[in-house]
């Protein structure tokens, strides 16, 4: 057999055997990994809705819900909103925005707020901003500011820029960029709050398009 | 073609005297980036074992029908197979680790201790020698990763993470909560300040085992 033909039937068949197991390992995991996606944002839904009265952002939470809100969805301006329920009451809503002008790139947050607008709960669900630095935003201590404040007479803005809350030192970009999220579940709940409240659920599979 | 290390030494080879990371310096694209928590270093050296493993396995075993010409290609197939698959893996079971490691767990397939092992031993070597020697090389890989990391998580941020799975979290706060970590540690140069002690030690290590032998 010439080499040309060796050549050629030895790389199809190789390549035609990792395709094969690809597909099967693909088949094999992708319910998994569908599954174990959904409880990442359930679990995060939960700490942004916490159950008591005095939210701590490492406290060990329960969800004080009963329905589960990735299945009860809307898509506001963009925004994936997951509502959550006692009943048929709402009684918490998770905000999917953005820190759009964070240090590197985008912050994605869940920003929890009870039905009264007050924020129960802040939560990074990813970030590349530095680590030791900018990554700051995770700890509790900075998230602590944020969380528990009237949305009536809280200014969102860091010391630097004459608000009250404290920036990280030496992230002050990644502070700001994490206020803004927080005000943008904010300005979206008291401008659009009949459509939050109201509007039908997500069929299951839609995914939000915008940020 | 035959070779004179013993089966014991095919494994204990990757862990000090052919090293990969402490002595070949191969692989150091992922070792530097992902060696921030003592438990990334082992993910990594967990996945990177079941690909070289699988790699040399299925190298060494169609070494005879591979065409001398057309090798590279093969390998590149039958690597980039195994990383798809670890990373499928990764993302169904283990979230968090697939997190940590983002972009270098596909990167694995360049990685060149892979390559290198399949191209330099397992395509001259018999099944069960690559797949010793499979896991000889991971297992060095992953005990130079698992103290690289352990040493910039104790000393970036005080602690020590050995395993996260869901709310099971195995992290041991060694230095205290206040403790305020040497930040240097965790960013990108502490990742080549660490490496370079090691492969001091490693040396000096070395040189005091040969006066003794001598």
């Amino acid at each position: 057999m010439p080499e040309t033909i060796k050549m050629l039937i030895v790389l199809t068949g190789i390549s035609a055997f990792a395709g094969l197991s690809l597909a099967a390992f693909n088949d094999q995991t992708k319910d998994a990994i569908a599954a174990s996606e959904r409880e990442n944002t359930l679990r995060t839904v939960r700490k942004v809705l916490p159950t008591s009265d005095d939210p701590n952002p490492c406290q060990k939470y329960e969800p004080r819900f009963d329905n589960k809100p990735d299945e009860d969805m809307v898509c506001v301006d963009g925004v994936t909103i997951y509502r959550a329920r006692k009943g048929s009451e709402i009684v918490g809503l998770a905000f999917a925005t953005t820190g759009d002008r964070a240090y590197s790139g985008k912050f994605n947050l869940l920003v929890g707020l009870d039905s009264s607008g007050k924020v129960i709960g802040v939560e990074v669900l990813r970030h590349a901003e530095t680590p030791g630095l900018g990554s700051k935003i995770e700890d509790c201590k900075w998230r602590d500011q944020i969380i528990g404040n009237d949305p009536k007479t809280m200014v969102w803005k860091v010391r630097k820029d004459g608000g009250p809350i404290d920036q990280i030192t030496g992230a002050t970009i990644s502070s700001r960029a994490m206020l803004d999220g927080v005000q943008d579940a904010l300005t979206l709940i008291e401008q659009k709050k009949d459509a939050i409240m109201n509007a039908a659920p997500l069929p299951a599979g839609e995914v939000c398009n915008g940020k | 073609m035959a070779n004179k290390t013993s089966l014991l030494g095919e494994i204990t080879k990757g862990l000090w005297k052919e090293n990969p990371i402490l002595v070949l310096l191969l692989g150091c694209c992922p070792t530097l980036a992902v060696s921030t928590l003592a438990y990334n270093g082992l993910g990594m050296g967990l996945a990177t074992m079941v690909v070289l493993v699988g790699s040399n396995f299925l190298i060494s075993l169609i070494r005879p029908i591979v065409p001398k010409s057309v090798r590279i290609p093969i390998y590149i197939v039958v690597i980039a197979t195994f990383v798809t698959i670890v990373d499928l893996l990764l993302k169904a079971y283990l979230v968090e680790l697939s997190r940590n490691l983002g972009i270098f767990v596909p990167l694995i397939v360049v990685n060149c201790i892979i390559l290198g092992r399949a191209e330099a031993f397992a395509a001259r070597n018999t099944v069960g020698r690559s797949v010793l020697d499979g896991i000889g090389m991971s297992l060095g890989f992953m005990a130079a990763l698992l103290v690289l990391g352990s040493i910039r998580e104790i000393l970036g941020a005080g602690t020590l993470t050995l395993w996260v799975m869901g709310e099971t979290v195995v992290k041991f706060n060694l230095l205290g909560e206040n403790y305020p970590g040497i930040l240097v540690m965790i960013l990108p140069p502490g990742a080549f300040i660490a490496l370079g002690v090691l492969l001091a030690i490693r040396a000096k290590i070395q040189k005091r085992l040969d006066t003794a032998r001598s």
